[in-house]
């Protein structure tokens, strides 16, 4: 939700003219801008993946609890690993 | 339809129109959000980029609202807190949406 607001804000900031974008990206590439921006991808993804792991279970695919926890364990590390290559091409 | 079911079904709607935009988010947007002013607004400008964009918005807020919605539901129990809270919350998200759907808006006009 805050990242979505971020996204907004990186659009508005476009459309006023070059001096907000400019504060738009010293946010954003401050310290604090750039851990906030990892965490909010990572979450992103994370929230992606598991609301597909909720799709599947409404549809009835792996419900069994070994798959609910493997899947579960999937999900943190895909959205890891996801996180790491976005960055990495950032 | 019961609203509480409609609610149910358009946020599962939502959710699996969002898998495709986050993917598009996640590849074309996210990092053109470092630097580049111009480059970024002529790439917003085009009608494919800013349209997906647009549907974008909609989506990404009406699926954050409708779970901002549950989750008045389930943890305030006050009748009174809790519709003042959601009253908050669309209001806020009507604004945000808003200022962001006029700002591609104005990037693809000019």
């Amino acid at each position: 939700m805050l990242g979505v607001v971020c996204l907004s804000g990186w659009i508005i900031s476009l459309a006023l003219g070059e001096i907000w974008f400019g504060w738009f990206d010293a946010i954003r590439s401050s310290l604090l801008g750039q851990v906030c921006s990892v965490a909010w991808v990572f979450a992103l993804f994370y929230h992606l993946l598991n609301g597909v792991r909720h799709l599947f279970w409404d549809i009835g695919w792996g419900f069994d609890l070994p798959q609910v926890y493997g899947s579960g364990y999937a999900a943190v590390m895909v959205a890891g690993v996801l996180t790491g290559i976005l960055f990495f091409f950032a | 339809m019961k609203s509480a079911s409609q609610h149910w079904w358009l946020q599962r709607v939502s959710a699996v129109v969002l898998i495709p935009l986050v993917g598009w988010i996640a590849i074309f947007v996210l990092g053109r959000m470092s630097a580049d002013y111009e480059g970024a607004r002529v790439w917003l400008g085009q009608p494919l980029n800013g349209g997906l964009m647009i549907v974008s918005l909609f989506v990404l807020y009406w699926h954050a609202r409708l779970g901002l919605q549950v989750i008045a539901e389930d943890y305030v129990a006050n009748s009174v807190r809790r519709r003042r809270l959601l009253l908050g919350v669309n209001g806020i998200v009507l604004f945000w949406i808003a200022a962001a759907v006029v700002a591609v808006c104005a990037i693809m006009r000019f």
